[in-house]
């Protein structure tokens, strides 16, 4: 058995009684683990059938009469896992036609541009603040986490030069570090700069991958790596290693990667290992990423242009 | 929002007015101060004399005990998180009173790998060894609950089912100053009782709604019963990431957070009138500010205050000095 199989064969033994997944075994399901493992799922569609089957009934009870997805008794505005729901399930084989509600739900959600104030100067001179993404919840600044969902989901139906998608691409770029990585939005917070953070950098570089070619991408590819090599934390691992699945150009990335297969089986042992995590591991391990898409017709296309940040 | 939603949020604010006016001050607003020269002190003995003043009106025996410390972000060369010395202390302390079950719960705004924040920081390794369970907030249950301050103009707020059922909720920051609060200590520290799930990374609703308004009205909502400050070494400067570390050698104890936090800024030398946290939790009722209400218990302000220096641009997040140069330090 497989390290992939042993770990989906877990999964599969901590879904809920209703089908889908929480954060943690016996806790309530919530859309975003319940995707996450169907994303593990994915890889082996065949023996899972009714795994994925019921996964899938679980999902669609968090599914609105607006077409988006969000946990059914939770906080009406926290629209965020729409994308995730859209991406998990054109994962599985759903069309774009299929997907219309979601799509238009996804494409109807804008993130909120500031406005000039006077305490968010630095912040306006170093990041594109009119710049529209999406929201973790309505009404709110557009972040690197949910964007870089809702650009990966748009691609995967089809929908890689909708203007939004290139918006959002460009958001992206606009919020990545010179350096490599990025924050969870901001790059300078009152005269500050912040620090980019693994998990964001790593969705941020799927979201991105054939897409654009610039120096914020290969930097941020030799962030994740470096990050990745020296952690031992399950969830950095797998995000790094799924990223970097997608962005394995050089030899520096391709040579990590069965390390980082063997520190992820490794980590993922501890019994205690939370169902989120736990998914990220078999994703990662999966010999066929779902977060790899499939090549662009056209060779990646230069970033969308916008004016380069000025030095820290 | 249509117009019978509007009505109905209408009758909810003169709801939470009309409870509101009915709230009463804490019992009591005593702080106590310790001294704890460093973190190797017997710090759950020093917790254990300081409780004595507090046991009768706050007792942990047979109760579920809910420790919310304040871990924000890791990085190794700052002081930026409760040091987990301090929750292993307040742990000893729950043991020893005899606590049914203990809790350590929290919702980070920044990072949502919480596991690694709590691995890195050695706050794991102390939960391991007290046989602790942890619950990651931002992930957790949310529960909706009617907004009792209405100072953001949310008609609700969604907390953390372990937050709301604790018995007793504890809040231990740590001694900081905050680049828009001006300071951050136990009402601050329950913005991390609002899972990520509803909020985001970071709680951006509550940064748009206002801080100072979204900290009150969560301890509106759901406050602390007990507040533990890790005043042994604080953080001065560029709060609450990236500012230095200050010695302070104190512990803070009481269950009044804003008499508690009043006691802390004091502390740091900023008068508390200044903050607008404090200023509208008072205003709420959920404690009280000023220094002649405010029964000192231990040591004197006086003996440990230090002047800690402000973030740069925070002047012009604070109400203004009551009295010409009375503006805050370095």
């Amino acid at each position: 058995v497989s390290a992939s199989q042993e770990l989906l064969s877990r999964l599969a033994g901590l879904a809920n009684p209703d089908g889908g997944w929480g954060y943690h075994a016996g806790k309530a399901s919530h859309p975003e683990p319940t995707c996450l493992a169907l994303l593990a799922f994915s890889a082996d569609r065949t023996q899972f059938e009714p795994v994925i089957a019921r996964g899938l009934a679980a999902l669609e009870r968090n599914h609105q009469s607006d077409g988006g997805y969000r946990l059914a008794d939770g906080r009406p505005q926290a629209g965020w896992p729409t994308a995730i729901a859209l991406f998990t399930r054109r994962a599985l084989g759903a069309s774009p036609e299929e997907l219309k509600g979601t799509i238009e739900r996804v494409l109807s959600v804008e993130s909120r541009v500031m406005e000039k104030d006077p305490e968010t100067t630095d912040m306006e001179t170093d990041i594109d603040v009119s710049l529209v993404g999406w929201p973790w919840a309505a009404a709110n600044f557009g972040w690197v986490e949910p964007t870089s969902w809702a650009v990966l989901a748009l691609r995967a139906v089809g929908l890689e030069n909708h203007p939004r998608t290139q918006q959002g691409l460009k958001l992206l770029l606009d919020r990545a570090f010179d350096s490599g990585g990025a924050n969870y939005g901001n790059r300078i917070v009152l005269g500050t700069a912040t620090e980019p953070i693994p998990g964001p950098s790593a969705i941020l570089l799927l979201a991105v991958q054939g897409a654009v070619d610039h120096p914020r991408v290969d930097a941020s590819v030799g962030y994740v790596r470096v990050q990745a090599a020296k952690s031992t934390d399950l969830e950095h691992l797998a995000w790094g290693r799924v990223a970097l699945a997608a962005h394995d150009t050089d030899t520096a990335t391709r040579d990590l990667l069965p390390e980082l297969d063997e520190k992820i089986r490794a980590a993922a042992r501890d019994p205690n290992t939370s169902i989120h995590r736990l998914a990220l591991a078999a994703v990662a391990l999966a010999t066929r990423s779902p977060f790899v898409l499939k090549a662009p017709a056209q060779p990646a296309a230069p970033a969308p242009s916008y004016a380069p940040a000025p030095p820290l | 929002v249509g117009l019978f939603g509007k009505i109905a949020s209408k009758f909810r604010g003169l709801m939470v007015a009309g409870i509101s006016k009915l709230k009463q001050p804490p019992g009591t607003s005593a702080v106590h101060i310790a001294r704890a020269a460093s973190y190797d002190e017997p710090l759950t003995d020093i917790l254990a004399t300081q409780f004595e003043h507090f046991r009768a009106a706050c007792p942990l025996a047979g109760k579920r005990v809910v420790i919310k410390p304040n871990l924000v972000e890791y990085r190794p060369d700052r002081v930026i998180n409760t040091d987990p010395r301090v929750i292993d202390a307040v742990i000893g302390l729950c043991k020893k009173e005899g606590a049914a079950e203990i809790i350590v719960a929290e919702g980070p705004g920044h990072w949502r790998n919480v596991h690694f924040l709590m691995k890195e920081s050695g706050l794991a390794a102390v939960l391991e060894k007290h046989g602790v369970r942890f619950v990651d907030i931002n992930h957790d249950e949310p529960v909706k609950m009617l907004n009792l301050g209405r100072l953001t103009r949310l008609d609700h707020l969604y907390m953390s089912r372990t937050v709301l059922g604790a018995d007793v909720l504890i809040s231990v920051p740590k001694l900081k100053t905050h680049h828009w609060a001006g300071v951050t200590l136990s009402l601050k520290n329950l913005f991390g009782t609002l899972p990520g799930i509803c909020y985001g990374w970071p709680k951006n609703e509550l940064h748009w709604r206002g801080i100072p308004q979204s900290i009150v009205d969560i301890n509106c909502t759901h406050g602390p019963n007990l507040a533990i400050v890790d005043a042994i070494t604080g953080m001065e400067g560029d709060g609450p990431l990236h500012g230095t570390p200050k010695h302070v050698g104190a512990l803070i104890m009481g269950l009044d957070p804003v008499a508690v936090d009043a006691t802390g800024a004091r502390l740091m030398g900023i008068p508390p009138e200044r903050i607008p946290t404090l200023v509208y939790a008072a205003a709420k009722r959920i404690g009280r500010l000023a220094e002649q209400e405010i029964p000192q218990l231990g040591e004197p302000i006086a003996a440990l205050a230090q002047k800690f220096a402000m973030p740069p641009l925070v002047e012009r997040e604070l109400f203004p000095a009551p009295t010409p140069g009375a503006g805050l330090g370095s």
